[in-house]
């Protein structure tokens, strides 16, 4: 097992600490803050510039997964009438909302308030649907209209649609907690929250180093506050320091991996429920993720305009509101940049947005960049379906495959 | 005779791309087993994805002049892209509604995409879409919907593949040909069954008749529906009078919502249950592809409000055509248990 | 001749002093299933005949057989049945019934009288599907919910596993439980694939018994997540073969934490018993 040949890094603990306490202001939040759970891809600056305390249960659903507690979540939600089909994140939210006893932290704290934001996919509108019938609470809908478009811009009257529907979120966010918006809050937020994915940002590049200071696994459990704690300072400070502590490494050629022999790109979201046994066995063969699509979501563009309208911009252009052919040239970009070799695509079964149009993804960033693509079929959260053995064996012809290549 | 664009979601909107000089026809799965849309679809999207995109792969769709999406859910999403890109040539857009329709800035969004819309045919085939065309076009699918719900109306002297076959065939059919043909809809029709049962159907699309072929056998009967291609079709009608872009932006704004869309939260339920009650139905069959996502969310509280009235349900979950022996032995039970309880 | 270890004994059996002359009611039940057919001779509501024979490749001639093996040890003949119910997969293939109903219904009013009316969750682990009943105090059923996209909780995935680990069927569920410590249910969902996974086992040095176990689990976890859609209320009892197999029972009884009654007659029967209880409702009805 990778265990003894993983390299942690100093900022764990205080990457601990700041999960930790998150979990546990909000365990304590009420009844003098109010909670609003939050979808990841919502522009929380304007519930974290309220004082509004954010929880995420695409976070916790993650965590469910790493903890091997989603099975057993998911099979409530299954006995309740929802389909085995749908994302495992959310059942396992379903399942939390009816057995919390059962579930991880003995659940999550109940929502005061529910903003679910489209840009990520349809499942969140349902799930948050569900959870304003579950506790009785107010939903507010952020619809950010898909952009199709090759040059990846959205229409002016997307971005005015949802501008006008962030102003209708901060009046509903006042109405329901009581609360007014200082736009000097909000100013102050959104730079804080441009600073952290600034930082992130920087982190994720100096992965083009060889070696790189980093691997998949460790960009997928650093990526857990830019999501969590974005907007606050605690956010910058622990990005300042994981900043300096890569580019110490990069500056003494510290290596995620015992020997990097390849440097592969990953695409989708992590395999939750395996993610060291899984990574390990690209370790085997001297293979490190040196960049992946899923954690530079959050790097995301922040063009400092007036905020209202720049976070419409946003939140609207994130990656996963754009079709594949951006997508498509965005993973050739980073191929390029990152000195790739070879990538691996994670046919996701509970996010289809993320996985419809792999196929055809694939196809396109080989045709461009000549690197062989490896498929991979499993769930992010839900481990019943997946198969080590077989996964095993697809990683072994990948890697030979690979070896063989000249260059 | 006009050249067709074709659509797979009734959100798109008809009367634009008749006005734009172009029949629009619904692009239907049919019951063959894709072969060539595995290499661009995985296994867990749904045979509707599957199915219609593998019969433009096999070429059987060379006759449309383009492929028109609307936005609903996050597979449809993904195969107008993937669609483009296999077909680069071709002309495929998406128009992206709002899925917010409680919002009081949806409309004026929808209006602008509409426009957007437009504008991207009108340079595609250097057409011009003028207010009169539209105009006219509307006043034809307005005549197409009330001739659609006239036939509703009727619907205890068909029987439920005859329903089935008008509908299916209406949305593939010019508006103008279902005017001028009125014996599209038999003049004659054959009585329906005298069962005492009657049920609800509900759920995206129906596309292949072996449910109303078991039922029409089982003698129960379709009262009424809750589908994409049926009932909803032809639900609303676009004013008239007015801007016409924005009166279609109002029809699709205000029209019976399917699970893509957010009205409020217990629209559905509530328009289910008023359904089921006007037309004193037994009970409700749920009819859903495998994979559908959002009927599939919808079925835990649809049914839950169903159970608080004792109206009795059952789930059909199928793929691209619905098993006849499995098929056949759940309704059959399903019947024998509401005749039971009679 | 090598054994069969998927084939199970045939059986008829008769009440021994049941007289049928003055009945009011001869009905009868015939449940033709995919892997098995039972013919069920009621008098008045109460067990005359019955037996249990393997479906062959004709549904019609399976049912005769079924029939004329129950009758073989009475002095009734089936021109003296006034009402047969066909009930089964292949119920529509019983060419003396008068009628159909599906099994749920039969299963629902069978287990109704083997059991007693306190059921109100009923489980049928047939040969190619899985059902779970909820009946009423009257065995009608209130709402039932069906497995059979996949051969999980069925007599012919069972069959498959027999025969490949070389265990007699009928000897299965008691081995399965002479394990020392409880293995993980395989993990595939198929039981195509959950053969290779056997096998697999097999050869990293698994015990037969081990594997059985791991398997048994796997089926009652299936069964348990139907189930659990459906929502068990007390009593909870099982129908069809599968019940005699005390592996799955035992398992699936953990896993849902609720005790099933345990049967004092034959599981198999309840759908063709259930069906000669409905022919004889039909012909109550038919007279007035």
């Amino acid at each position: 097992m990778s265990e003894k040949r993983y390299k942690e890094l100093k900022t764990a603990p205080q990457l601990k600490r700041l999960q930790e306490q998150h979990y546990l202001e909000a365990k304590r939040a009420h009844p003098g803050k109010p909670i609003a759970w939050v979808t990841s891809g919502a522009p929380v600056e304007i519930v974290r510039a309220l004082d509004i305390l954010p929880v995420y249960p695409e976070n916790y659903g993650a965590l469910c997964g790493v903890r091997g507690a989603s099975a057993g979540l998911c099979q409530v939600a299954e006995a309740r009438g929802y389909s085995p089909d749908l994302c495992a994140y959310a059942r396992s939210s379903v399942g939390m909302m009816n057995d919390a006893e059962h579930a991880p932290l003995g659940g999550l704290p109940r929502p005061d308030v529910l903003i679910t934001c489209s840009n990520i996919c349809g499942t969140v509108l349902k799930w948050y649907e569900a959870a304003a019938r579950h506790y009785h609470a107010p939903l507010f809908i952020v619809d950010t209209p898909f952009i199709h478009a090759d040059d990846g811009e959205p229409t002016p009257h997307a971005v005015g649609y949802v501008a006008a529907q962030l102003e209708e979120m901060v009046a509903f966010l006042e109405t329901h907690t009581q609360r007014e918006l200082s736009k000097e809050k909000l100013v102050e937020t959104v730079h804080l929250a441009s600073e952290a994915v600034s930082l992130w940002r920087d982190v994720r590049e100096s992965c083009r180093a060889h070696p790189s200071p980093l691997n998949g696994p460790d960009l997928f459990m650093n990526m857990a506050p830019i999501v969590i704690l974005r907007g606050t300072e605690g956010c910058v400070h622990f990005y300042r320091a994981l900043k300096e502590e890569i580019n110490e490494r990069v500056a003494h050629k510290v290596s995620a991996l015992p020997e990097e022999k390849y440097r592969l790109l990953w695409d989708n979201i992590a395999i939750w429920h395996h993610l060291y046994q899984f990574y390990s066995h690209f370790v085997e063969y001297g293979a490190c993720f040196v960049v992946d699509t899923y954690t530079g979501g959050w790097v995301m563009k922040m063009d400092g305009g007036e905020p209202i309208e720049s976070l419409a911009r946003t939140y609207t252009q994130v990656f996963l509101n754009q079709g594949l052919q951006v997508r498509a040239r965005d993973m050739a970009d980073l191929i390029k940049r990152f000195d790739v070799d070879g990538f691996v695509m994670h046919s996701n079964r509970s996010c289809k947005p993320y996985s419809v149009g792999q196929y055809d993804i694939r196809r396109i960033v080989t045709e461009q960049t000549g690197k062989p693509g490896l498929m991979i079929e499993a769930d992010h959260s839900d481990p019943r379906s997946y198969d080590d053995e077989a996964i095993q064996a697809r990683i072994q012809t990948f890697m030979e495959g690979l070896a063989s290549r000249p260059g | 005779m006009q050249n067709k664009i074709g659509y797979l979601c009734t959100y798109v909107p008809e009367e634009i791309i008749h006005a734009a000089g172009f029949s629009p026809v619904r692009i239907t799965p049919n019951t063959a087993p894709p072969t060539r849309a595995d290499a661009h679809l995985q296994s867990y999207t749904c045979c509707l994805a599957r199915s219609c995109f593998d019969q433009a792969l096999a070429g059987k769709l060379d006759d449309l002049a383009g492929v028109v999406f609307a936005h609903t859910c996050d597979t449809l999403q993904g195969l107008a892209d993937i669609w483009r890109a296999s077909f680069p040539e071709l002309f495929v857009e998406t128009v992206v509604g709002p899925v917010a329709l409680h919002s009081p800035h949806a409309q004026k969004y929808l209006v602008a995409e509409l426009r957007r819309f437009v504008a991207a045919l009108e340079e595609h085939f250097g057409v011009c879409v003028t207010d009169d065309a539209l105009r006219a076009s509307i006043r034809l699918y307005n005549t197409r919907r009330l001739t659609l719900a006239d036939f509703y109306a009727r619907r205890a002297e068909f029987s439920a593949v005859e329903w089935f076959h008008v509908m299916n065939t209406a949305l593939a059919t010019p508006p103008q040909e279902i005017v001028d043909r009125r014996p599209v809809i038999r003049q004659s029709p054959t009585p329906n069954s005298q069962s005492p049962i009657s049920i609800v159907l509900i759920g995206a699309t129906i596309d292949e008749p072996t449910l109303p072929q078991i039922l029409d056998d089982l003698g129960a009967r379709i009262v009424a529906d809750d589908f994409c291609n049926g009932a909803r079709y032809f639900d609303t009608l676009v004013a008239e009078e007015g801007d016409p872009i924005e009166a279609i932006a109002t029809r699709e704004v205000t029209r019976a919502t399917c699970p893509c869309k957010h009205r409020a939260l217990e629209y559905r339920a509530e328009r289910l249950l008023n359904i089921v009650k006007d037309n004193r139905a037994d009970g409700v069959i749920f009819y859903h592809k495998k994979f559908c996502d959002p009927h599939a969310w919808d079925y835990p509280p649809l049914t839950a409000a169903l159970d608080g009235e004792e109206i009795p349900h059952l789930l059909l979950e199928v793929e691209q055509v619905a098993p006849v022996g499995q098929t056949r032995v759940r309704l059959e039970a399903f019947l024998e248990m509401i005749s039971d309880a009679k | 001749m090598p054994q069969e270890f998927w084939r199970w004994k045939e059986y008829n059996w008769h009440a021994p002093d049941l007289v049928w002359q003055e009945a009011r009611s001869i009905t009868a039940g015939v449940d033709v299933g995919s892997v098995s057919t039972q013919a069920v001779v009621m008098i008045d509501g109460e067990l005359l005949a019955y037996a249990n024979r393997r479906t062959g490749s004709s549904s019609p001639d399976s049912a005769r057989r079924a029939m004329d093996w129950a009758l073989k040890d009475t002095d009734l003949a089936i021109e003296d049945i006034h009402y047969i119910i066909g009930t089964g997969y292949g119920r529509v293939n019983v060419p003396f019934a008068h009628k159909t109903t599906t099994e749920i219904t039969c299963h629902a009013r069978g287990a109704n009288l083997l059991y007693g009316p306190a059921v109100r969750t009923v489980l049928d682990m047939g040969g190619q599907d899985c059902k779970a009943i909820k009946i009423d105090a009257q065995g009608r059923v209130v709402n039932f919910l069906m497995n059979d996209k996949c051969a999980a909780g069925t007599g012919r995935g069972l069959e498959v596993i027999a025969d490949l680990l070389q265990v007699p069927i009928e000897e299965m569920g008691e081995l399965s439980l002479q394990v020392e410590n409880e293995p993980e249910p395989v993990s595939s969902m198929c039981v195509v694939f959950a053969k290779t996974e056997a096998l697999g086992l097999l050869r990293k040095g698994w015990k037969k018994n081990d594997v059985l176990a791991a398997y048994s689990r796997a089926m009652a976890r299936r069964v348990a997540a139907l189930l659990r859609r459906i929502g068990i209320e007390s009593e909870f009892v099982i129908t069809g073969g599968i019940a005699k197999n005390v592996g799955i029972v035992t398992r699936l009884e953990k896993e849902l934490g609720i005790v099933a009654r345990k049967p004092n007659f034959d599981t198999q029967i309840a759908g063709a018993v259930g069906a000669a209880l409905i022919a004889q409702e039909r012909m109550m009805k038919d007279a007035k």
